[in-house]
């Protein structure tokens, strides 16, 4: 297992200072840097956002060429909106990007739409996901089963399809079901994950094999054993799994966009949004339809970012 | 579970019959576990088996064939046979040979400027004591965002004010925020994410008049040359010897570039040769910017791994900052820079959405890479004689599954061993 936890501090080739007190400010000029690096990281979400409150005269780029001062101060004063327009939200929420967009009521807007249409997919593919790979999981893991080798075998080999591969034959597969252009194609193909079947079996292995023979003894099933014990230990590697899957499901465009565009998740409906002509003028509307997409996910990964995080320094998960 | 070994010594004996009594009774209890097990694995196993590994032969299936489409159902009419056809249509394609060697671009661009740079940050990151946690986090948050809203935001970023590839951009109309900054600095402005030419044409300017901006890649360039030079020198030769020789390779490498744009000058970077285009170029540092809190994560992870007794015992031997990188870092750091390698090698031959983020499903020539030139002749080719080209889709995703599974391949075989999942 790659540790996590944080190291000692950095005592290399340094002599031991005399004093103590002033060794955070060895470190500066790197936090510095690091500091910088960081906010350029982060500009374009500045911009984003500073754009989504300004007025649609301001937000086009055309807005620019008349800011002829090139200071540093100006650049900063580019970013911050001189009015605030939070009704910019309200519009791109509903698709009142001209005024021929006759108004909607908040449950038939299509941003509405949009995130129901997401979230249902979302929930269902992640309890889905969840629920085969910790069945297969544990079967692999504690189980004796007639072709259970040659089964793990035929496991690894579709970790290395990638998805891609299996869009175009999924959609024929998926129509000739006579699912194509329903909710259930969106999360039928995606309801068992190879790499998520490997990484909690991995986890189930790790527990201590005591644990299974008192287990036994007290007259547990397998299924008992599995719910009642193996479960709530894993319960981080699970919920890392259900995160993981949770928002790759969010941001999934391509297979939405074949297998039911007129099931509209979040990702197509605002690559719609995107693409409409009238909207590449209404720049202050796009940066608010694309801050309402990216605020629920990023407000999800800092709840768990230290769970998100660690999950990806173990697994190597993407 | 534990099977107790019994000594055969003191194991009664048993008969023939007792013997057959207990296979059979194993041979059962077997057969009830195995039943208990297939209930546990069969929903994964059915669903993976149905829309994960017979897809792949079924899309071999489908490029044996022409002109179907999915609402002509599971096994296409036998007339529409065509044999191997779609694959000489493929390595005669005009457009699938772009699209290639747009992704090959892509690749190269986004793996090694995306390792270079995430093992610079995640270096720094090493060094610092406190608030590792905070940078982490920070620097992980463009992943976590859909492509499709930062591609947004990065086209208003690259926007020009014509937004036409046509009209060349005017100096006192910046458009987006880059050219804004651009103007400021003096340079001149780029029509970015609309410019097919290719970034060796936009360095070396065919010859015209040098601009600042492509002024600014050659002195980026030498400036690179000098570093390695002075690196080399320092590594294999010590005291004044190293920085004489030091000096001397400088000069020359400085005279072979200047030879080398010479060179250039007179060679009109037309086509293959004109490298990815400047918007191909954007397209990178947008896909840069969304994996490098991925790549910093696992750079940092690895780097935690290394023992610092290693370095304590390098310093006491005498090893500097370089000699500590070089020697004791990157080869212990070569597992993860290896699965980094290979891993952004594969997302990067699968990106679809970076490019369908600022284009739509209408790229410009020189950004059409591998998946949406799939999509586009799976779902987009309209009412030509290939109306639903399915068939020849497939042929492509057949070769992308090719490449894909040998990149694949290369990683169990070579770091599988090495990297390890628990």
């Amino acid at each position: 297992m790659i540790s996590t936890e944080k190291l000692p501090s950095k005592t290399l080739n340094r002599p031991k200072s005399a004093r103590p007190d002033l060794k955070w400010l060895k470190d500066l000029p790197l936090h510095l840097l690091l500091v910088l690096i960081l906010l350029l990281i982060l500009l374009p979400f500045f911009w984003m956002i500073g754009t989504s409150l300004k007025p649609d005269r301001d937000a086009t780029p055309a807005a620019l060429n008349n800011v002829t001062d090139h200071s540093v101060g100006t650049f900063l004063g580019i970013f911050v909106p001189k009015e605030l327009h939070f009704e910019n939200y309200a519009n791109a929420w509903t698709g009142r990007y001209n005024a021929g967009v006759k108004e909607v009521s908040f449950l038939d807007a299509p941003f509405t739409q949009y995130f129901r249409n997401s979230i249902i997919v979302g929930v269902i593919e992640t309890l889905g996901v969840v629920a085969t790979s910790t069945l297969a999981a544990y079967a692999f893991a504690r189980m004796q089963f007639w072709g259970k080798n040659l089964m793990f075998a035929f496991i690894l080999a579709t970790l290395a399809i990638p998805h891609e591969a299996n869009y175009l034959p999924d959609i024929v597969i998926v129509s000739s079901l006579g699912l194509s252009g329903t909710i259930i194609a969106l999360f039928l193909p995606w309801m068992a994950s190879a790499f998520y079947i490997f990484l909690i079996r991995q986890f189930f292995m790790s527990l201590p094999q005591e644990l299974y023979e008192a287990g036994e003894l007290d007259g547990l099933t397998d299924f008992g054993y599995l719910w009642r014990i193996a479960i709530p230990l894993s319960m981080p590697a699970i919920l890392t799994v259900a995160l993981f899957a949770f928002l790759g499901n969010w941001n999934s465009l391509l297979w939405p966009l074949i297998a039911a565009p007129n099931v509209p998740v979040v990702q197509v409906g605002l690559s719609q949004f995107v693409a409409n002509g009238d909207t590449q003028q209404q720049w202050d509307l796009l940066m608010a339809a694309s801050t309402i997409v990216i605020l629920p996910i990023v407000v999800l990964y800092f709840v768990v970012q230290r769970r998100f995080i660690e999950g990806i320094a173990r697994t190597g998960i993407k | 579970m534990a099977t107790v070994q019994i000594d055969p010594a003191i194991r009664p004996a048993i008969s023939a019959s007792d013997e057959r009594e207990r296979q059979r009774r194993q041979r059962q209890k077997m057969l009830r576990s195995s039943l208990r097990a297939y209930l546990f694995v069969a929903p994964a196993l059915i669903i993976l088996f149905s829309f994960h590994f017979v897809p792949i032969f079924y899309a071999f299936f489908l490029s044996l064939y022409k002109r179907i489409s999915a609402v002509r159902g599971i096994v296409p009419p036998a007339e529409n046979f065509a044999g191997f056809d779609n694959y000489a249509r493929l390595i005669t394609d005009s457009n699938w040979w772009r699209s290639f060697f747009n992704t090959m671009g892509y690749a190269i661009g986004v793996v090694f400027f995306g390792i270079a740079a995430s093992l610079g940050v995640a270096l720094l990151l090493n060094r610092a004591t406190k608030g590792k946690n905070f940078y982490r986090t920070a620097f992980f948050m463009p992943n976590v965002t859909s492509l499709i809203a930062a591609g947004a935001i990065w086209k208003l970023i690259f926007a020009t004010y014509s937004g036409n590839a046509l009209t060349k951009p005017d100096p006192n109309k910046p458009g987006g925020l880059l050219n804004w900054v651009f103007s400021g600095f003096g340079l001149p402005m780029q029509r970015w994410l609309v410019d097919d030419r290719g970034i060796f044409t936009v360095i070396f300017n065919n010859g015209e008049r040098v601009d600042l901006f492509s002024a600014l890649w050659r002195i980026a360039v030498v400036a690179l040359l000098i570093a390695g030079v002075i690196w080399i020198s320092r590594n294999y030769m010590s005291g004044w010897a190293g920085w004489v020789s030091g000096l001397i390779l400088t000069v020359a490498v400085i005279l072979g570039w200047s030879a080398f744009v010479e060179l250039a000058h007179a060679f009109t970077w037309k086509e293959a040769f004109g490298g990815p285009s400047l918007a191909m170029f954007c397209i990178i540092v947008i896909a840069i910017w969304h994996s490098l809190g991925f790549n910093i994560i696992i750079l940092l992870a690895g780097l935690t791994n290394i023992s610092k007794d290693l370095y304590e015992a390098a310093s006491i031997d005498g090893a500097r900052g370089w000699s500590m990188f070089s020697r004791i870092t990157v080869p212990l750091l070569s597992p993860t820079l290896f699965f980094l390698l290979i891993v952004s090698t594969i997302s990067a031959f699968q990106s679809f959405t970076v490019v369908y983020a600022v284009y739509g499903p209408g790229p410009i020539k020189s950004t059409e890479v591998l998946s949406l030139f799939y999509y586009i002749t799976a779902f987009r080719l309209g009412s030509g004689q290939d109306a639903a080209g399915f068939g020849y889709a497939s042929t492509i995703v057949i070769f992308m599954l090719v490449i894909i599974m040998s990149l694949s391949f290369v990683q169990q075989r070579v770091v599988g061993k090495r990297v390890n999942y628990d």
